[in-house]
């Protein structure tokens, strides 16, 4: 075996790192669907009565469709009355301090390296822990308080804030927009929400970290970011789970809502666990998640690293409304041994003098599927809409895919859409050049892999870009086509 | 709820009853029948369709054509100024030995009627007929395979160069009435044989005629073959075609197709590359305006190693009407060093017209280099301030970028006469000169 072939072993047979399970008692919900049990939620979250109204409308609506199954993806239907629909630490107290905070939660965030303790100053990030479904501890709420900036848990915007989750949920992403957003709505049991008051620059990342804990629950969270006129916030979101053998299912809703000459960077770096080397278990990520650049000026960016799970369905999307908005969509794919993701984004251009931007870089290794597939559709009001979209796939090894799926559809003359994408492997003159200088082959592939991405994880915030290329690294080190 | 019309299968079905298979033998029939009768026509939520609406079809009441003047000598308009070809015209899906002009040099070509291949050549028709099984492509195709009654069969055995093109002329006639019309193709290049097509589509009346096209090409070892398709059937005329390509080893083929009449044109090519070092290049342009719709639907299944594909389409959309492009590059596992590519470019002129563009890649194999474009907007500003600046008229200007736009794709053509020709009809309609005929183009210089 050549010292190629054993690298590519090594890094095949790596197992996931974070793969570990918090041992906490649950409070879980007996399985299955149904009214009651979307009552239950509801009631548990000692919600009003129109989220309850809401939610029967969504299941009412999810019982009559069906399951998409248009994307370029093979796996199992998920059980959907086998699943448990709730779960919660027992016993939520609102902490005030970190010591009261139970221990094994804080050595899950330790593991994972959450900046929750002395860090949380250093690094600056405001973090709302989610352990399965319920927030643990809200830090930095004080400094946020005093600009008006308001960053807590869903369920706690819904009791304290009902005024704006009535004008919003829902408004982007509708219950019956699809199959997964119709679940999502029936029976979401956390997520964050953010309100960024006019003008106000929001001075630190807001940043949740979501985990699923449990065997067999489903997760299902529902995010809400609104910035008002004139300000700006950038929202981050990162995601890992422990090892389990049965395929988990999230199915999050991501909502964000600009008004005039508002600014929101949405960033996410998604290491859900992709299943083991044979393909068995890991989680099934189907997602929505879409913005609307409502006010004139305003303007979306979607930053999006995807190395894990087993199936991915993720179309972070934007609605360009306001005249001059703009929106960017930046996203890196990795997939590796039977990871199937299908994702790409949509760019729905109604206001004039709209621009988007798509930069989308696809690597896929083993025995993986990793396709593209986005939208850019200029309505007949875009007048001057401009969008540019590159999509560019790499592969390492003969049993991988990777599939480019765009659709354009441009109905104004003064638009101008452009696409180009290319799928190839590394060059053998591009690896020669390195050797020439002399790299030995190993670091070639990863210096010209880092550049590949390069483009995208630029675009994250600091301490993303470093967790994102430390996640790159992991699964490409050593993969020498 | 408003009430969407569906093209139903039962009315299309209806006219058949009781008609048997003219080409189809009984089992590819059954199998055509038993497609047809599990499946729909597509509607626009089938994918593949989803840009292209057949709801207009149900404005019509098709029927089969009554051939009354079987017999009759059409004005030899239609004809290739300068090109001297062999002559093979269909009339409404029949072969017309009246309207030919086939004497073959060499006894072992056949250039003819595939009823009368069938009789006379049936181990070659056994041999190569519907062995595409593009019946199950959709139901248009499969009620071809059942249905069809004639067409053009073109046989060139090994290491033939046929020195003089061959132009198949296809006439529809709906005078009187709305005729359901349906050619059935096969053509079959031998080993390192050598041929020019053109096959170009005309109407001989102004009413609305349903053709439904299917076509299967061989191409076998080291074989050369240049296909022009040029599409001049006329206003209300909607045209199905669907051609399906068998590449072996070595073999190069080159399509061009000419989209510049017709009121819903759906042109769907399928090319299997089964052996290695194949080239392909499918080539492209469509003028649309008023209310027209042309969908161009290819799909190239790389299933060999070392072979190269290209895919070049160009549109220019005028008024209300719109243009679909859908190119799926396959890359089946192991066919290694591909190479393929696809672009898709268009104009549009007004705020009314619609582009759907869908350049797709599905690749299953490491080493290859495959890589699409689309654009869709408007001509370059600079480049038009530029020849202003030069004292030309902005009509003149914008004139000159559209021929030139689409240039790119005549100048694939390798057949002097008709590429002159089109670049006479592409001045003419850019220029706005009606094309004069019976609204379909007459394909002389004259007119």
């Amino acid at each position: 075996m050549s010292k190629d072939e054993h690298l590519i072993n090594d890094i095949k047979n790596k197992e996931y790192e974070a793969g570990f399970v918090t041992d906490i008692e649950m409070d879980v919900f007996p399985k299955g669907l149904n009214e009651d049990i979307v009552r239950k939620i509801s009631a548990k979250k000692n919600e009003p009565e129109f989220m309850v109204n809401y939610r029967l409308k969504a299941y009412r609506y999810w019982l009559q469709s069906t399951q998409p199954e248009w994307a370029n993806l093979k796996f199992d239907k998920p059980k959907y009355q086998e699943l448990s629909y709730y779960a919660a630490p027992k016993n939520t107290p609102k902490y005030n301090s970190l010591d009261e905070v139970d221990p094994e939660i804080l050595e899950t965030f330790k593991k994972l390296g959450v900046p929750l303790e002395e860090q949380k100053f250093l690094s600056g990030v405001a973090v709302d822990a989610v352990i399965d479904s319920v927030s643990v501890h809200t830090t930095f709420q004080e400094t946020l308080k005093e600009l008006g900036i308001i960053f807590c848990s869903i369920s706690e915007a819904i009791r304290e804030h009902s005024e704006l989750v009535k004008k919003y949920m829902g408004s982007v992403v509708p219950y019956n927009d699809n199959y997964f957003a119709s679940l999502n709505a029936a029976v979401f049991t956390d997520g964050s929400f953010a309100y960024i008051p006019k003008g106000v620059r929001c001075p630190v990342e807001l940043s949740t970290y979501f985990r699923i804990n449990q065997a067999n629950t489903g997760q299902f969270e529902r995010t809400l970011v609104i910035a008002d006129e004139g300000s700006y916030v950038s929202y981050l979101e990162g995601c890992t789970a422990p090892q389990r053998d049965e395929n988990q299912l999230h199915a999050a809703v991501v909502e964000l809502i600009a008004l005039k000459d508002a600014e929101i960077k949405y960033s996410t770096v998604q290491n859900w666990y992709p299943g083991d080397k044979e393909g068995k278990g890991g989680i099934y990520n189907f997602v929505t998640k879409r913005g609307i650049c409502k006010g004139d000026n305003s303007k979306i960016s979607w930053t999006q690293v995807e190395t894990g799970s087993a199936v991915t369905w993720k179309y972070p999307s934007t609605i360009l409304k306001g005249d001059n908005s703009v929106s960017e969509f930046y996203s890196v794919a990795v997939t590796n041994h039977y990871q199937q993701a299908d994702t790409g984004t949509k760019m729905i251009h109604l206001g004039k003098n709209t621009k988007s931007t798509i930069i989308s870089k696809g690597i896929s290794l083993g025995k993986s599927n990793n396709s593209y597939r986005g939208m850019v559709d200029i309505k007949k009001s875009a007048q001057n809409a401009r969008n540019f979209s590159q999509c560019d796939s790499l592969l390492i090894g003969s049993t991988c895919g990777a599939h480019t799926f765009p659709y354009i559809n441009s109905e104004n003359s003064s638009a101008i859409v452009e696409h180009e994408a290319t799928t190839s492997k590394i060059a053998e003159d591009q690896i020669f050049y390195c050797n020439q200088r002399g790299l030995d082959t190993e670091n070639a592939v990863s210096l010209i892999v880092n550049g590949f991405a390069k483009e995208v994880l630029n675009k994250l915030p600091m301490e993303f870009a470093t967790e994102a290329q430390k996640l790159l690294a992991l699964t490409m080190e050593g993969s020498v086509g | 709820m408003t009430q969407h019309k569906v093209l139903s299968k039962q009315d299309l079905l209806s006219l058949f009853e009781g008609k048997k298979s003219f080409i189809s033998d009984i089992d590819s029939h059954k199998k055509a029948l038993d497609y047809i009768n599990a499946n729909e026509f597509p509607t626009n939520k089938t994918e593949a369709w989803k840009n292209s609406n057949l709801n207009q079809l149900t404005k019509h009441k098709f029927c089969l054509p009554e051939n009354k003047n079987e017999n009759e000598v059409l004005e030899d308009t239609f004809a290739v100024f300068n090109m001297q070809p062999y002559k093979i015209s269909i009339i409404n899906g029949k072969y017309s030995p009246e309207n030919s002009d086939l004497k073959l040099e060499n006894s072992k070509i056949f250039i003819g009627s595939l009823k009368e291949a069938k009789e006379k050549h049936s181990d070659l028709f056994n041999k190569y007929y519907n062995k595409t099984e593009s019946y199950k492509d959709n139901v248009f195709a499969s009620l071809n395979t059942a249905f069809a009654e004639d067409g053009v069969f073109i046989y060139l055995p090994d290491n033939i160069v046929l020195e003089k093109p061959i132009h198949v002329l296809f006439f529809s006639n709906g005078r009187e009435q709305k005729a359901f019309i349906q050619n059935r193709n096969l053509v079959v290049i031998g080993n390192n044989s050598f041929a020019d097509i053109l096959i170009s589509y005309h109407s001989v009346s102004f009413d609305s005629v349903l053709t439904n096209v299917v076509s299967e090409v061989f191409l076998e070892e080291n074989s050369n073959l240049n296909l022009n398709v040029f599409q001049g059937e006329g206003e209300g005329t909607f045209h199905i075609n669907n051609t399906h390509f068998i590449q072996q080893k070595g073999s190069n083929l080159t399509t061009n197709s000419a989209i510049m009449c017709g009121e819903f044109v759906r042109n769907d090519l399928i090319v299997d590359l089964l052996g290695e070092y194949c080239n392909t290049s499918l080539n492209g342009f469509y003028l649309s305006e008023k209310e027209q719709h042309f969908d161009n639907y290819i799909k190239v299944n790389h299933l060999s190693a070392n072979c190269n594909s290209n895919q070049l389409y160009k549109g220019i959309l005028d008024n209300k009407s719109s243009a679909s492009f859908f190119g799926k590059v396959f890359v089946a596992r192991d066919s290694q060093k591909t190479d393929a590519n696809q672009s898709n470019k268009n104009i549009l002129l007004t705020d009314n017209a619609k582009v759907f563009s869908k350049p797709q890649l599905e690749i299953y194999a490491d080493d290859v280099s495959c890589s699409h474009g689309s654009t869709t907007g408007q001509l370059d500003k600079e480049a038009l301030f530029y020849l202003r600046s030069r004292g030309i008229s902005e009509r003149n200007a914008k004139t000159l970028m559209l021929y030139a736009f689409i240039s790119d794709v005549i100048n694939q053509i390798n057949l002097t006469p008709y590429k002159e020709l089109l670049y006479f009809l592409l001045n003419k309609r850019l220029k706005g000169d009606k094309i004069e005929g019976l609204c379909s183009i007459k394909i002389c210089p004259s007119c």
